[in-house]
């Protein structure tokens, strides 16, 4: 057993280690005392210490750098001077006679003046005790300050956590696709989840030039892409949405609607069922005028008269129509309904909401390349297919066979923009974090800045995978609202390199260090153990 | 108003120093015969001989509990050595931990002390329990004089570092070695004296250089000034560079005081001179043990002053921290003791007072 | 007998026997007609409407067009009943005879020609019939295998008759290394490659493995030919198809000549041509039928010229078909016979084709006690050509004794118990019935009583619940 330093002092949750000469501890390094039970511990703080008083020091120095120390130096100089680490005692490990590990928080000291040593893998052998492989959700390696535990796989329970909502923090550069790359290409496999991907960076599926999860061997079976854009790789999927499947709730909080407006929206709906939105555009004098011809009212035809007649404000149509334009895309011209982005009036994408939802109900990724789409389109996409995916949750739950699907989990880049505080309707991003876990329907928020989410929301976040990050305010949004009490590791959170996170989550006993591989490099694991592709026969090759 | 009185303060004292020149060295005892400055006492050093062993040995005490009828103390008396400029593991134990308790003797002229050694395998380096009177402590004849008890815990100290220097010199130490003890060699404590011919008498048998480093010293010179300082002043003057040493200082005849007296700089650019002094020191080669002394006076934590006298110290050292949780211990252990309160009592109404 | 709630949903044993819905996933939402109240208007019938207006002839082929048809999903030799199975083959002689007269130079038949893959050598022999008819008139025939008549081994109808030399067969190719090459055809320097079919949507990792940039640089005017859904236009009714995504596609054919949906569609697909599915000749089953009563199946006369694209929608002529919706809800079972007898006695049935469909919760009775067999032999005297019995949804009131089962959660009780109710009760409002009606009863009370929020405002809370409400009742509107 390789001793780095031992106790000298502290309180709980402020033990103060002095480091053995030689070795060198970081910050965010695990260190453990005792063999079982084991109290593993984690620096947050280094500072140094002295034999010497500050003056003294002062004037040493002075006396080397002034030129009048020569021949002068520390004797002994391991004795004098060194490192005070200061950690706090994360989790307190017994395994029990019939070889099970109780792990629990710590609630005494290690023992005063406890030889302290390195983790090994071992130490972390409660990890994954009792877990199921088949529900695990991949995060990284376990980290100990800079050094990785490449053996040690952290992984958490999926079903839990992707219900309980996962928030990834992080500054531009720190990891966070990376992450989330990494974790979904270990999800792709995994039967329990349905993972929507709004992808307004396009960077998940992958091309030519970067891998994603089309790399993945089973990206066949298990990943759907859709994208807008007619060069997309083989396989991929038109992102085209019918204009039958957008519903007025769908607007809600996506789009800001005046209440005049959405009560002119509702009454088109009811008037018109799925083919609202066409005829919004569709209305020609004539035509209006022909299907309401006993609602006319003062000259005016079509939509607008229609809903006049109903008490609707003058003009409200009008800013109605605008905002839906802009949120879908559509315009008219000249008489012409021009369509610029993925909803469309026409024929197709008549079953592509359904087609997601049917996706992620038999557990499959599906990504969705938003890149092309205004921000508006993009979120409006998202909420039909979450609003879809609720309403058939509820339903299963209702009929009590909820149980039997897989767990649903959307993953929102820059997510304050949907969970961002509003005064007006909640969306159903904002519902989906409140209540779904209820049915099984779950967030993965990606995010730089976590102070922009309301409180109740982060608060609703239970796993948080904090990577770099050196905003203060950001730290302590994330902090306040972590399941572990984070108070401490401000700063080892401001110095994480890239791919270097700390887990704090309901889920787990303390805040785990983890390190996430380049996703290329899990790439190429991967492919390196795939088995060879079998011949392929066609059956008209006779002919 | 406050400036005003300092300026003449300073007055007063540049005056001083301004004749510090015309003065010797001063002894008020008779047994001392002082011999003026003379720029050509100063000595360089000269180079150390290889292989020897350095040992410095210090001592701690602090009263813990007292009243007018009892004082226990807690002292520790600790040593290190260095060979080569590396600590040298000795095997002897590195510190001595005892209880000492002062009770007033039978004879009430009298303290008797007595020895509780924390681990009873360390009474063998303990001297015997003895009794002292109590005038050694005051310099008063006066019946009503002030004999404070617990200054009694000081020659429990002392009897027990030079007994335990004594052992070391016979156990640990050879011929050529150096054992520098915390102090001068002059003993003033009634039987201190024969503790310190015992522990000459092993560095004689054994041919180890015994020496006392003072790190403060009282002595001064005929116009009162500090004599070390008048012998750094002299240096400066003269321009006597570098490290040095300066000597005879004083014929000295004092019976309980057997050592030669030097004023020395360890350390070239240290503003410290101090005065050290070895027994018997005539006919040894003195440059090479100062030296020694030096060598181990580079550390940059107390440069000029030996690093083993810093380390000695610390590890003798009684914390007061650690009198706290000694003096609860201790306390609640005498609770059973009939009438204890009413007799700490009488001594420490300054404790609640300054509390308030 | 144990009780059932309405939330199960599965079909009465009786019903299963019906082999032609078994292909049927949901009815289009179209079709779900409420049958009137009153007792004047006790039957409800909707006559064949085929479309509002036919599509305009076919122009005649000009002097340097390539005209061709394109048929799909003929589907010879579907239904049990004899007279369904011919008026199918007589559709898809319609169909030969209209490409014939509109001069078409080539036939496309993008699969399933067959229902099978091994036919009734009866109906088998009539299409050989009809293929030599063209071959003898020099008009050539691309067969595609479909889903239906495919063979792993090539042991089809397909591969007999492609031997007698009556048509080219689509779709060879072959693997090299792990690229699928398909072969092409042509028709005069316009090629003409076939993708074939498999069954379950199996052909999907052929196009994953597909060769496209060697399809691609083959010269334009081409055309490809498929039988697989696309992903982009799959229709609602095929939920649970396999469909291919468009960009599996190779790019850049004048025409994809597609068959297995069956419903006709044309879409100008940018980056890629124009896709057509012509949809059925006739059908294969019930709900095919039902969408005929609504439009008429065809196929496409396609005319190339100077590298554009022309189509021409042609229906096949097919008997009027007559759909017969009756709601049995809150009505004795000889209440409703009798209502049943009524309407067939009355009816004027004479060369059509009537698609009975009962379904509803009887008051009292069983369902065989309706004895809709007697009904249709009246259909049939009364000069019907068939009678399609659809009575999947006709179910019995007097199964539906609820127990309440104590093993149950709260919420499940609750759902029973207002299913129940809602079962029980009748109202003019069709969504208010049924399970409809309890979903909505259930959806609606769980919307209200919710509670105010810790953080939430009076007014937002008024909103909240206010706006749940108003999406339960907009969905239930939708789906009435």
């Amino acid at each position: 057993m390789e001793i780095c330093g031992q106790i000298v002092s502290g309180e709980h949750g402020e033990i103060f280690i002095r480091q053995k000469s030689g070795e060198t501890l970081e910050i965010g390094e695990m260190l453990a005392v005792g063999e079982n039970p084991i109290s593993i511990m984690m620096v947050y703080d280094l500072t140094y210490g002295s034999q010497l008083s500050q003056g003294n020091l002062e004037l040493a120095s002075g006396m080397h750098i002034e030129g009048m120390g020569a021949g002068l130096s520390f004797m002994e100089e391991n004795l004098q001077n060194y490192v005070i680490a200061k950690v706090k005692a994360v989790a307190y490990v017994k395994k029990n006679v019939n070889g099970k590990y109780e792990a629990s928080i710590p609630k005494s000291l290690p023992q005063f003046f406890s030889k302290v040593r390195k983790v090994t893998s071992a130490d972390f052998e409660f990890l994954s005790d009792g877990k199921n492989a088949e529900h695990s959700l991949y995060l990284g390696c376990l980290r100990s300050g800079s050094s990785r535990l490449k053996d040690m796989e952290i992984t958490i329970d999926g079903p839990d956590a992707l219900t309980h909502h996962i928030l990834i923090t992080a500054t531009t550069g720190r990891g966070k696709s990376n992450l989330v790359k990494a974790m979904l290409w270990k999800l792709l496999d995994k039967e329990y989840c349905g993972i929507l991907v709004l992808d307004p960076h396009d960077e998940y599926f992958g091309n030519s030039a970067a891998p994603g999860m089309r790399d993945h061997p089973k990206a066949k079976e298990n990943v759907v892409y859709y994208s807008p854009s007619a060069s997309a790789p083989k396989g991929s999927i038109t992102l085209r949405i019918n204009t039958k499947s957008v519903k007025p709730w769908h607007f809600n909080g996506v789009v800001n609607i005046t209440d005049a407006q959405s009560q002119a929206m509702h009454l088109i709906y009811q008037r018109y069922r799925d083919d609202w939105i066409r005829k919004m555009f569709e209305e020609s004098a004539e035509a209006a005028s022909l299907a309401f011809s006993d609602e006319r009212t003062g000259g005016k035809s079509g939509i607008e008269a229609y809903l006049e007649s109903r008490g609707v404000m003058e003009g409200t149509f009008a800013a109605l129509k605008r905002k839906i334009s802009v949120a879908l895309d559509i315009f008219e011209e000249g008489g012409k309904i021009i369509e610029k982005g993925v909803f469309t009036t026409k024929e197709t994408g008549i079953g592509a909401a359904d087609d997601i939802l049917a996706a992620l109900e038999s557990g499959k990724k599906v990504i969705i390349d938003t890149s092309r789409l205004s921000s508006y389109a993009e979120i409006l996409v998202g909420s039909i297919i979450a609003n879809k995916v609720f309403e058939k949750y509820a339903e299963y739950k209702s009929a009590g066979t909820l149980d039997g699907k897989p767990v649903v989990s959307i993953v929102l880049e820059e997510a304050p923009r949907v969970l961002g505080a509003s005064d007006g309707e909640i969306n159903v991003f904002g519902r989906i974090a409140r209540e779904g876990r209820k049915f099984k329907i779950g967030l993965i928020g990606i995010t730089q800045l976590a102070s922009l989410i309301p409180r109740e929301v982060l608060a609703n976040m239970n796993t948080k995978i904090i990577l770099g990050n050196e905003m203060e305010a950001e730290r302590r949004a994330i902090i306040e609202s972590a399941a572990q009490d984070l108070s401490t590791e401000s700063k080892m959170i401001a110095s994480l390199e890239k791919g270097e996170a700390l887990v704090s989550s309901i889920f787990t006993k303390f805040a785990i260090p983890i390190y996430t591989p380049l996703f290329n490099d899990i790439v190429k694991e991967t492919k390196a153990a795939e088995s060879k592709q079998p011949v392929r026969k066609y059956v008209g090759s006779d002919d | 108003m406050f400036d005003n009185c300092v300026s003449k303060i300073a007055d007063i004292l540049s005056s001083q120093s301004a004749s510090f020149e015309a003065g010797a060295p001063y002894f008020a005892d008779s047994h001392y015969k002082a011999i003026p400055f003379d720029v050509s006492n100063f000595r360089k050093f000269a180079p150390k001989r290889n292989g020897s062993t350095l040992c410095f040995v210090d001592g701690g005490n602090l009263d813990i509990v007292s009243a007018p009828n009892f004082s226990i103390q807690f002292l520790r008396i600790a040593s290190v050595a260095f060979k080569g400029g590396k600590r040298l593991p000795l095997s002897l134990p590195q510190r001595i931990e005892s209880i000492a308790l002062v009770t007033h003797a039978s004879d009430l002229r009298k303290f008797k002390v007595q020895y509780f050694p924390l681990d009873d395998g360390q009474r063998q380096y303990l001297p015997q329990d003895f009794e002292i009177s109590k005038s050694s402590f005051s310099n008063s004849q006066d019946e009503l004089a002030q004999h404070p008890i617990s200054a009694a815990g000081g020659a429990a100290r002392k009897f027990a570092e030079w007994n335990y220097g004594a052992r070391i010199i016979r156990e640990c130490l050879d011929k050529g070695d150096i054992f520098v003890r915390d102090g001068a060699l002059q003993v003033g404590l009634e039987g201190e004296e024969k503790f310190a011919t015992d522990a000459y008498a092993a560095a004689n048998d054994k041919g180890v250089i015994f020496s006392g480093f003072a790190k403060t010293s009282t002595l001064v010179t005929t116009t009162g000034f500090p004599l070390t300082a008048s012998v750094q002043m002299l240096a400066n003057k003269h321009n006597v560079g570098g490290a040095w040493y300066y000597a005879p200082l004083a014929e000295n005849q004092n019976p309980r005081h057997l050592g030669d007296i030097f004023v020395g700089k360890f350390f070239e650019h240290s503003p410290y001179a101090f005065r050290f002094e070895i027994h018997n020191g005539a006919g040894r080669e003195v440059g090479a043990i100062f030296e020694e002394i030096a060598d181990n006076s580079r550390d940059l934590s107390f440069p000029g002053y030996p690093y083993g006298l810093v380390v000695a110290d610390k590890l003798a050292r009684v914390e007061m921290g650690e009198r706290d949780a000694l003096q609860a211990r201790i306390k609640l252990q005498l609770s059973r003791v009939k009438g204890i309160r009413e007799c700490i009592a009488a001594t420490d109404a300054h404790k609640i007072i300054s509390g308030l | 007998m144990p009780s059932k709630s309405i939330f199960d949903f599965s079909n009465s044993g009786d019903a299963a026997k019906n082999e032609e819905t078994k292909e049927k996933k949901a009815p289009r939402e179209k079709h779900k007609r409420e049958a009137p109240r009153s007792a004047a208007a006790h039957k409800h019938e909707i006559s064949k409407s085929k479309i509002a207006q036919p599509p305009a002839p076919v122009p005649p082929k000009k002097e340097g067009t390539i005209r061709f048809a394109h048929l799909a999903d003929c589907h010879l030799g579907a239904f049990r009943d004899d007279t369904l199975r011919e008026l199918n083959i007589k559709a898809f002689e319609n169909a030969i005879d209209k490409s014939v007269a509109e001069g078409a130079d080539f036939i496309i038949i993008a699969g399933d020609l067959f229902h099978t893959n091994v036919p009734d050598m009866r109906v088998a022999e009539r299409c050989a019939r009809k293929l030599r008819h063209l071959k003898e008139k020099g008009i050539e025939v691309f067969v595609l295998y479909g889903s239906h008549d495919y063979s792993p081994n090539e042991k089809s109808i397909i591969d007999v008759l492609k031997g007698a030399g009556l048509f080219n067969k689509l779709g060879g190719g072959e693997y090299v290394g792990d690229k699928l090459k398909l072969k092409p055809s042509e028709f005069r320097g316009i090629p003409i490659i076939g993708l074939l079919a498999r069954t379950s949507g199996l052909e999907k990792s052929d196009y994953e493995h597909l060769d496209t940039e060697a399809l691609e640089a083959l010269p334009n005017p081409k055309i490809f030919v498929y039988h697989s859904a696309i992903a982009e236009y799959r229709p609602s009714f095929l939920k649970d198809a396999e469909c291919v995504p468009l960009s599996l596609f190779p790019k850049g054919f004048a025409y994809y000549a597609g068959g297995h949906v069956h419903e006709r569609r044309e879409v100008d697909e940018r980056g890629y041509g124009t896709f057509v599915f012509p949809g059925h000749t006739f059908g294969a089953d019930f709900r095919d039928l039902e969408s005929d009563a609504e439009e008429a199946p065809g196929f496409y006369i396609v005319d190339i010229e100077s590298g554009a694209i022309n189509l021409h929608f042609v229906p096949v002529e097919i008997p009027e078909i007559m759909l017969a919706d009756f709601k049995a809800d809150g009505k004795g079972a000889l209440e409703f016979k009798e209502e049943l007898q009524h309407w067939a006695n009355g009816g004027n049935f004479a060369g059509k084709i009537v698609m009975l469909r009962v379904a509803g919760k009887l008051a009292s009775g069983k369902p065989n006690e309706v004895e809709l067999e007697k009904i249709r032999e009246t259909v049939l005297e009364k000069g019907a050509l068939v009678c399609v019995l659809n009575r999947g949804s006709l179910s019995s009131a007097e199964r539906l004794a609820v127990q309440i089962d104590t093993s149950k959660s709260k919420d499940e009780i609750e759902r029973e118990i207002i299913g129940e109710f809602v079962s029980k009760a009748s109202f003019k409002d069709d969504a208010l019935n049924g399970k409809k009606g309890a979903e909505l009863a259930i959806s609606l009370s769980g919307a209200l009583k919710q509670e105010q929020r810790a953080n939430e405002t009076k007014d937002t809370y008024h909103r909240r619940v206010f706006g749940d409400v108003r999406k339960v009742m907009d969905s239930a509107e939708g789906q009435k």
